[in-house]
């Protein structure tokens, strides 16, 4: 199984600390997903990644070895400030994609062909870029990105733009391609997008990795535990509750550190109480996000259009 | 290689099948020559409506020999109406338009009037009888000072100039009429006939051959269009190189292209694609305008000296290539194409202005100190070698010298501005600071 390794990574813009020493491993198999605030530095993680710019110390590495050319070219960039050259037609610019990724004019055609076919955009082929709308635009770009069948899949923010229905099917190439083994790197804002994608993640925060590791995990271990109870008696004052506050037409207790859930159901049913709803909650992403920020001290970062 | 090769394509298709493009390139002679057409006839229909010149003569000092006044009555031509008259006879009557009108003025000789008195030919100018009144007053002799008339509102012309040679080589022959025998007054007036004279040269090793004029039009000719070549190329070209550049910066698909080449590999390809554009404009202007003579000539003249057209062919590539990456590099720091155009006027500038201002000295010592440094400095190098080597006089290590410069040069400028391009082209909506454009430098 291949890993990608980011390895001590080091890159300054004048006194901006864009990446400080970030390391950390992307399995195949896995949506990875790479977070932080704007100008945390991850713009700057991918663009090395791509060769795009240089990093000060540091290396990149596939299997224990730096990316070669030809490795580069298995990977598959949507990255955050895209375009389409917008005078042209759309079936000529991802042609054009397709043979900057070494395929030949002919199979660039037909992988472009299918792929607007699967998003249902085949009437657009000879139409003018400029012509389509923004979402259409949208997943131009993310066809252009797949046109190599990409064996790494870097997408920074492939959401922004599209309607619920493209969304779904984003989400299925993603795990689609995870599933052919490919690695998948995930840059985005939108936590339920990564809550429900992601199998690890890594957190960049004023150019320094402040979290990463298997999500399951970081949330078992970030946030109160608490639970969701719908209960036909009173749960304040209850052993092992902290504190509840209500939450819908349900109860949400927060409970001591060191009680399990479980512990709280048995002692409801000792009181004989009726318990009609009764959920484990895990610590939301946003949570955690928010919080890991918090006490790591908001920063400036580095600036999102550096290069 | 091959994605040079595919970035050139697209750049040169996606150039040549815009609207843009194809209406300059194809509607830019036909306006050309609507404007020609219009300019040449004017002259023409208001030529058509002009009588014949004439011009007065009052001989005060009593000087002029009565059988030259009898001959310019006759309107006997000079030497210049002679040669037109001969070019309109070879053209067989197939000249149109302006070329007409002006040849057929030229052939007219300026007809000359005598009048008794002064206060005759001014009136005669007065009432535009005459275009102008020579007076020879009667310390002629002493002093050679003459008087000119004429009217206050008149302008330059070309029959009014050709009026005064013909006074003076009125006065010329009539000086010589009593004094010098019939066959000697040709050779008084012109000693030395182009036409019946020969020219030769003489090699190191003492061979005479005669002149070749033809061989020493080509060392002139070539180099001179060459130079002009470049410098159209150069300015039609970077129009289109630095469109190419803030077009892709404007659409932000420069990320998407960068994570696919390598920015030298980008401008390599940017450069070749839009060069080749620019020059396809500039080949289909010369073939379908007027130049087409100057070309035709540059290839006649190639037969003769073939070793000056490939230096010259190799200077203009090289200078190009040279001039083109790093114009792009630069033009990639600007953060809009008007900006972009100023940062890269700075080259056009470096390249062309020493050689246009110390043009005369490179001639005069193309192996002189002048010449050879900016012969060697690989900016300057392309147009002061295409004027050195139409001197002949350049050794062939020194050409070679300047080629290997060149060619580094070539190299330098395309990793450099590979480099600025790469700084330039992620910087969204700011120009990079000198303290980023010298560490990219330094990295290049």
């Amino acid at each position: 199984m291949p890993v990608l390794s980011f390895v001590h990574l080091k890159k300054t813009y004048a006194a901006t600390v864009a990446s400080d020493d970030v390391t950390f491993d992307v399995g195949s198999g896995d949506v990875f997903g790479l977070l932080g605030p704007n100008g945390a530095g991850k713009s700057t993680l991918l663009r090395m990644l791509m060769d795009i710019i240089a990093p000060d110390a540091g290396q990149i590495l596939l299997d224990g070895r730096p990316l070669s050319p030809a490795e580069r070219d298995r990977i598959g960039y949507l990255p955050e400030e895209r375009g389409l050259y917008r005078k042209e037609k759309v079936i000529d610019v991802l042609i054009y994609f397709g043979m900057l990724k070494g395929l030949s004019r002919a199979d660039a055609r037909a992988r472009a062909l299918e792929g607007l076919a699967r998003f249902d955009l085949q009437e657009m082929a000879q139409r003018r870029c400029d012509q389509m709308s923004k979402g259409q635009q949208q997943k131009v770009q993310i066809i252009g990105t797949l046109l190599h069948d990409p064996s790494i899949l870097v997408m920074d923010e492939p959401f922004s733009g599209l309607d619920p229905i493209n969304t779904v099917l984003v989400k299925d190439l993603l795990r689609e391609r995870s599933r052919a083994g490919a690695i998948v790197i995930l840059s985005t804002h939108q936590m339920p997008l990564v809550e429900e994608l992601c199998d690890r993640v890594a957190m960049i925060h004023r150019g320094r990795l402040v979290l990463y590791g298997d999500l399951e995990e970081i949330r078992r271990g970030h946030g109160e535990a608490s639970v969701l109870v719908d209960a036909s008696g009173p749960i304040d004052g209850m052993p092992g509750v902290a504190r509840t506050a209500a939450q819908g037409r349900h109860t949400r207790a927060f409970l001591v550190p060191g009680t399990r859930p479980r512990d709280l159901l048995a002692a409801l049913v000792a009181r004989g109480l009726t318990v009609d709803h009764f959920e484990s909650l895990r610590a939301p992403v946003e949570e955690i996000f928010v919080a890991t920020i918090a006490r790591d001290g908001p920063g400036a970062g580095a600036p999102g259009g550096a290069p | 290689m091959n994605k040079v090769r595919i970035v050139a394509v697209r750049e040169f298709l996606a150039t040549v099948k815009r609207k843009s493009y194809l209406i300059v390139t194809f509607g830019m002679p036909f306006f050309v020559s609507l404007y020609i057409g219009i300019i040449a006839g004017l002259p023409t229909i208001l030529m058509s409506q002009t009588e014949a010149k004439q011009f007065g003569l009052v001989d005060e000092a009593a000087v002029i020999a009565p059988a030259e006044i009898e001959r310019l009555a006759r309107g006997d031509s000079d030497d210049l109406g002679r040669a037109a008259e001969k070019v309109r006879a070879m053209s067989g009557g197939r000249l149109s338009g302006y070329a007409a009108t002006l040849l057929k003025e030229v052939a007219e000789p300026p007809r000359l009037l005598t009048f008794p008195g002064r206060a005759e030919g001014i009136e005669a100018l007065r009432t535009e009888t005459i275009e102008r009144l020579y007076v020879i007053p009667p310390g002629w002799k002493d002093k050679g000072g003459i008087e000119i008339y004429q009217p206050k509102s008149a302008t330059f012309s070309f029959a009014r100039m050709r009026s005064r040679d013909a006074v003076s080589t009125l006065l010329r022959r009539s000086l010589i009429a009593d004094t010098v025998p019939v066959d000697l007054r040709p050779r008084v007036e012109r000693p030395v006939l182009e036409e019946a004279s020969d020219q030769f040269t003489v090699d190191k090793d003492g061979q005479v051959a005669p002149l070749n004029a033809m061989d020493q039009g080509a060392r002139i000719v070539i180099p001179a269009i060459f130079a002009l070549l470049f410098l159209m190329s150069i300015l039609i070209s970077s129009g289109y190189l630095l469109q190419g550049v803030a077009e892709e910066k404007e659409n932000r698909v420069i990320e998407i292209i960068l994570s696919s080449v390598r920015p030298h590999q980008l401008l390599f390809g940017k450069l070749l694609g839009l060069g080749a554009a620019g020059l396809m404009q500039l080949v289909i202007w010369i073939a379908v305008g007027t130049m087409a003579v100057s070309l035709l000539a540059a290839a006649a003249l190639a037969v003769l000296d073939f070793k000056l057209f490939a230096a010259c062919l190799l200077f203009f590539v090289l200078g190009f290539l040279m001039l083109g990456s790093l114009m792009t590099g630069t033009g990639a720091l600007g953060t809009n194409a008007r900006e972009s155009q100023q940062l890269a006027t700075i080259w056009t500038m470096v390249t062309i202005m020493p050689p246009a201002i110390l043009w005369m000295p490179i001639l005069n010592g193309p192996n002189g100190t002048i010449a050879r440094i900016l012969g060697w400095f690989p900016l300057t190098a392309p147009i002061t070698m295409m004027l050195r080597l139409g001197t002949g006089k350049v050794p062939w290590w020194d050409v070679l010298l300047s080629i290997v410069i060149l060619c580094a040069g070539v190299y330098l400028a395309i990793r450099l501005s590979g480099g600025l391009f790469r700084l330039g082209l992620l910087m969204y909506g700011k120009r990079p600071t000198l303290r980023e454009v010298i560490r990219q430098l330094r990295n290049a």
